[in-house]
């Protein structure tokens, strides 16, 4: 069966608060009052991230298209992020690139918990069995082709797939 | 060889055995015995058995002595096997040491007689372990001097490296300081350089060690004989040469042999260069000079170097104070040390600054009502296992010599009186936990904003206590000739530390602001801030402007020290109910803060009189006034807080009655309680007597005044120390590492100091260095961050103090440190005790500080001494005491589980609803800064900038023009609109 989950704003938001859970920074002892020795990591990722937010919710809300500007915005600042050359520039990518790949991985659970579990047709009831989701998304090497590949699938707003359903039980004769 | 060595090592260890004569009793036996053998023709040890006579110690020594004597020949050593199969028949009683040692030596006769005659080798390591093990134990029957031969002995036939090589050798270098023999310690020193240096072939992680070692090894060479000197330098000298790490060492050892002998490249470098010692006891007019510019000391300092550059250092990504030390743990100092202008030459100054602010203003908060609590609870704790090791172990030697390695003690497993002492620490560590994971929230939003509002240049007349023990790290020396020019010398470095420290703010606040406010699975630094900035704002309504962030974090920072203390529970009630307590009363605490009369701000905030005597403010039931009590009376009020604080720690457990609580079980007899009640009065009575011996105020008052001095960088130094008999002073000389990183050349930096001492302190330093023969010294600065020794001059006084073993030499960081120090109405004695606690502690002290107070090594000791114990017993009787037991087992694994993060972000949010009287707001804020803006991420970085700039709020600056783009919904979470802008909401 064809089926489509539509990705919601509350899937949106809750695969977003997943994937900042992802942090340049190693979590701080917490037996202990402390203070980050160096901030400029944190905060360049939270600019880009920022605008990598922006993106994603104009995708979601307004198409693509809305989100182009942005995108544009963030490979602006990548590349000024890069040519600081500091030690610590790949680390931000690179965060900034696991958390596009569980935003996404995160996004398509959320819509998929959305999917129904089982459907009765006269007295019978079928549970799902398998999912197959037909888009693929690649998260590259590069943050702006990763952000713009993840916003194409957002901007769709929806996920198609085909399901299975089988036979789980038999209703009892009366 | 193995017969030369077998044989020596079976000499020394009759050595050993000869100092234990027989004895008049044991004579009569030994005589019955060999009479019989001699006349049966039977062995000694067979006669003994058939007459049935129990051989002493001393006579098992004598006929070992015996067998001895004929050990050259093969029959004889043939015997040690047949004596070793027989000894475990043939015990002896009385004197158990030497019983031991008479064991170990059989054994040990028996594996060289074997090594002697057959394949197996003297030098294996079963052989030279029960040859250590036959040194160790001669030692502790009174024969040091046997010991170290039969060390040596071993030491000889070792191989170049291996475990239990090294621990002859340490044997060997302990017992011979013990016996003052250098050329000794010279031999074995090389020995386990070398050991060492070897070992690192195949672990690599041991490096720094084997450098450290071989420096040892060349240090004591000067104190060595020269025939002991030279095969010393023979043993190092390939090593050295054959390991690149250790070749820079190569130039000191060098220096021992022959010019003729001496590596030319090594020449290249310091000529013929002689290497001073350590210590010179006729020192020339120019021996500063000397010292100073001498090849040798380039090269020393480069030693110091390469042995840094050797250290792993741990990639870090925070600074921070722990609650129990308040010391800054900070990457770049912890082996450099701030001195004269080095600090403003930092290349990170910016960050560094910032950062420090950040940290200082922990410290100082925890110098207040919460130390006082969290102190009294550390107290608490150390009498608590105090009690539990002298339960344990009965000998108090061994709990001085146990306590300081394991620090924490269990009872015997199954012993129910030990219930009640496992409780009582569960107890404390949990309330300490507790009460730090309540007050992180307040802590760190008033740490963030000290470092990113209060900019010392909005105040033009007074200086917060945090940039005055900064501004002191820069030590001033002035130049100038009259007094006049010298304080316009000192205020023009003040002026331009201050504007230093408001660049650092323009530079890097607004950056770190955004990355602290960013952070969401830490410590809650969003939420922390918004409750400081609502007081804050709540201040602001009353006195009808805004305020600046310097006059706000001087308030807030008196408030949370000195108004804090009804913020404190009873710290005798149960950690169930403290908590929630403690929550409670912070937040009713904050609510108090936040509605202060406008007078009683605006008399606070009033600038003082330049010429003014300064003034004293105080807290009483949640009021500020300018204190009218005389200091005698202040210190009054302080001693009984201090008392009451201790005895409500002490009285954990002890004061609820400990049979309710298991009678409430119903698992505990009436016999049982009776017994137990017996056990708590017991506890109360020796907490009691505690108190009649006002040890542990003592200690407190200690601990309190100790942490107020406050180290901050600590490096290790080469030293020399130049003596004469025809001067008054002596001169200790160093080299301090100074940065890390300096901003001009991006290399550590460093200064060359030298010191006047006194001739007692010289000598004094002199023989704690034959003590040691390390080379170098240890230098740490002290901020006294609450002038107990006085003012240093304008501001905190700042100290250098420079340890070496149990040597100590403190002194002002400046002049006018040093004449405060002098005229300080603490003794010397006390000063000093209170510096060593602090930045030099002894062994017990450190354990107390590092596996104590912090309390995950109590609790995982107690799970395991519960988890080993199955029944239950008091005083020899079976008792029942399941459902108490249960009750502890549940309790440590509920603390160990427990997610303090988790919790310390639960509690942040349940303050902010308390104080908020808003639980919607509250909880939108709950999960951070990035939550709350999820679905207008193109507001944040708007609200960032008016969150910090508004905090700041530098008199004249515009509002940011950008704030009309921000979202109604976050406005009306966070934001209150006056006449003078938008601001944070207020308390309420």
């Amino acid at each position: 069966m064809q089926l489509i989950a539509v990705l919601t704003e509350q899937n949106h938001y809750a695969a977003l608060e997943r994937a900042r859970q992802i942090s340049v920074t190693k979590s701080l002892p917490t037996d202990r009052a402390n203070a980050l020795l160096s901030a400029d990591a944190s905060q360049w990722l939270g600019e880009i991230w920022d605008h990598v937010e922006i993106a994603l919710d104009r995708a979601l809300k307004r198409g693509m298209e809305a989100a182009r500007p942005v995108l544009e915005q963030v490979g602006e600042l990548v590349d000024k992020v890069v040519a600081l050359g500091a030690a610590w520039v790949d680390d931000v990518l690179t965060t900034v690139r696991e958390r596009l790949a569980l935003y996404q991985r995160e996004a398509i659970q959320q819509a998929l918990n959305g999917v129904q579990q089982s459907v009765s047709i006269g007295e019978r009831t079928f549970e799902i069995d398998r999912v197959v989701v037909a888009q693929s998304v690649k998260v590259s090497a590069s943050v702006k082709a990763s952000l713009t590949e993840v916003c194409e699938f957002v901007g769709e707003g929806q996920i198609e797939m085909s399901a299975e359903y089988a036979v789980s039980r038999v209703p009892d004769r009366p | 060889m193995d017969a030369v060595h077998a044989d020596l090592c079976a000499l020394m260890i009759g050595h050993a055995l000869g100092e234990f004569p027989t004895q008049a009793d044991d004579d009569a036996l030994l005589t019955r015995i060999t009479s019989e053998a001699r006349s049966s023709g039977k062995h000694f040890l067979v006669a003994a058995s058939e007459l049935g006579i129990r051989c002493t110690p001393r006579i098992w020594a004598s006929f070992l002595l015996f067998l001895l004597k004929d050990w050259e020949d093969s029959k004889t050593r043939e015997q040690m096997s047949l004596v070793a199969q027989v000894r475990p028949f043939q015990t002896s009683e009385g004197e158990p040491l030497l019983n031991e040692l008479i064991d170990r030596s059989i054994a040990a006769l028996r594996q060289l007689a074997t090594a002697r005659d057959g394949p197996q080798s003297v030098a294996s390591a079963e052989t030279l372990q029960t040859l250590l093990d036959c040194a160790r134990l001669s030692e502790r029957c009174g024969v040091p001097d046997q010991a170290y031969d039969i060390a040596a002995a071993a030491l000889d036939a070792a191989p170049d490296r291996g475990e239990v090589v090294e621990s002859l050798a340490r044997f060997g270098i302990e017992n011979a300081f013990r016996a003052n023999r250098l050329h000794q310690v010279a031999v074995c020193r090389a020995k386990l350089a070398t050991a060492v240096a070897e070992a690192v072939l195949e672990e690599p992680s041991r490096r720094l060690e084997a450098f450290e070692l071989t420096e040892l090894a060349i240090e004591t060479l000067t104190m060595a004989p020269a025939t002991i000197r030279h095969s010393v330098v023979a043993l190092l000298l390939p090593t050295v040469e054959s390991h690149e790490y250790l070749r820079p060492l190569g130039i000191q050892l060098g220096a021992y042999l022959p010019l003729k002998d001496r590596n030319p490249k090594y020449q290249e470098l310091i000529g013929n260069d002689v290497w001073p010692p350590r210590i010179t006891l006729e020192r020339s007019d120019d021996w500063e000079y000397s010292v100073a510019t001498r090849p040798s000391t380039a090269w020393e300092r480069g030693i110091d170097s390469l042995r840094m550059a050797l250290e792993p250092l741990p990639s870090e990504d925070s600074a921070h104070v722990d609650w129990t030390s308040w010391t800054i743990r900070h990457p770049a100092y912890r082996r450099a040390v701030p001195q004269n202008q080095s600090f403003l030459r930092e290349a990170d100054f910016d960050n560094q600054l910032l950062v420090l602010t950040h940290e200082l203003t922990h410290v100082y908060s925890y110098i207040g009502a919460l130390g006082l609590a969290l102190t009294a609870l550390r107290i608490a704790l150390f009498e608590n296992e105090l009690t539990v090791w002298s339960n344990a172990v009965k000998d108090s030697t061994e709990v001085e010599r146990r306590m300081p390695v394991e620090g924490i003690a269990n009872p015997e497993p199954g012993n129910a009186v030990g219930l009640l002492r496992a409780e009582i620490r569960l107890e404390l560590i949990e309330k300490a936990t507790l009460l730090q994971d309540v007050w992180l929230t307040w802590l760190e939003g008033l740490a963030l904003f000290s470092e990113c509002a209060a900019d010392p240049q909005l105040d033009p007349d007074g200086i917060s206590p945090v940039t005055e023990a900064l501004r002191g790290l820069v030590d001033v020396f002035p130049k100038s000739e009259t007094m006049e020019a010298a304080f316009d010398e000192i205020e023009q470095l003040y002026a331009e530390f201050e504007r230093r420290a408001h660049a650092a703010m323009e530079s890097r606040a607004p950056i770190r602001f955004s990355a602290h406010m960013r952070l969401a699975n830490s410590a809650p630094y969003f939420q922390g801030y918004l409750a400081v900035r609502s007081v804050i704002s709540s201040w602001e309504r009353t006195v009808g402007r805004p305020l600046t962030g310097t006059e706000a974090f001087g308030l807030l920072l008196h408030a949370t020290r000195y108004g804090s203390g009804d913020a404190i529970p009873d710290l005798s009630i149960g950690a169930d109910d403290f908590g929630a307590q403690a929550l409670e009363r912070h937040s009713a605490w904050i609510r108090s803060v936040a509605s202060l009369p406008r007078q009683e701000i605006e008399d606070y905030l009033l600038p003082p009189e330049k010429s003014g005597s300064g003034r004293m403010f105080s807290w009483e039931n949640g009021h500020l006034s300018r204190s009218q009590h005389s200091e005698e009376a202040r210190t009054e009020r302080e001693v009984a807080a201090r008392k009451r604080l201790l005895h409500e720690a002490f009285d954990t457990l002890v004061e609820e009655g400990f049979p309710a609580s298991s009678s409430q079980d119903g698992d505990a007899s009436e016999w049982a309680a009776s017994t137990l009640n017996g056990v708590l009065r017991d506890a109360r009575a020796a907490d009691e007597s505690v108190f009649g011996q006002d040890r542990a105020l003592r200690w407190f008052n200690s601990l309190l005044d100790a942490g107020t001095l406050m180290p901050i960088g600590q490096a290790s130094a080469r030293f020399h120390l130049g003596v004469s008999s025809s001067k008054p002073t002596a001169s200790l000389a160093f080299h301090l590492r100074t940065t890390e990183k300096l901003a001009r050349t991006g290399e550590p930096s460093g200064n060359f100091l030298i010191i006047p001492l006194t001739t007692e302190s010289a000598e004094a330093l002199q023989a704690e260095y034959r003590k040691r023969l390390v080379p170098h010294l240890l230098v740490t600065r002290c901020i006294d961050l609450t002038a107990i020794i006085g003012l240093g001059g304008p501001g905190a006084c700042h100290l250098l103090v420079i340890t070496y073993g149990d040597w100590i030499h403190v002194r002002g960081a400046t002049a006018a440190a040093e004449i405060a120090l002098q005229n300080t109405q603490h003794g010397t004695e006390t000063l000093e005790s209170l510096i060593r606690l602090r930045a030099a502690p002894n062994p017990l002290q450190l354990a107390e500080r590092t596996l104590i107070a912090p309390g995950q090594l109590a609790l995982s000791r107690t799970a395991e001494w519960l988890g080993q114990s199955e029944g239950w017993n008091m005083a020899g009787e079976p008792i029942i005491v399941d459902a108490w037991v249960s009750r502890l087992r549940a309790k440590c694994g509920n603390m160990a589980q427990t997610d303090r993060g988790l919790r310390q972000r639960e509690l942040a949010h349940r303050l902010l609803a308390a104080i908020w009287s808003d639980p919607m707001a509250a909880e939108a804020v709950s999960a951070g800064f990035e939550s709350l803006t999820q679905s207008t991420p193109n507001e944040r970085k708007t609200l960032l900038r008016w969150l910090y700039e508004s905090g700041r709020h530098v008199p004249g600056s515009a509002s940011d023009p950008q704030w009309g783009t921000v979202s109604a919904r976050t406005r009306a979470i966070l934001a209150e609109e006056r006449s003078y802008g938008w601001t944070v909401r207020p308390v309420g």
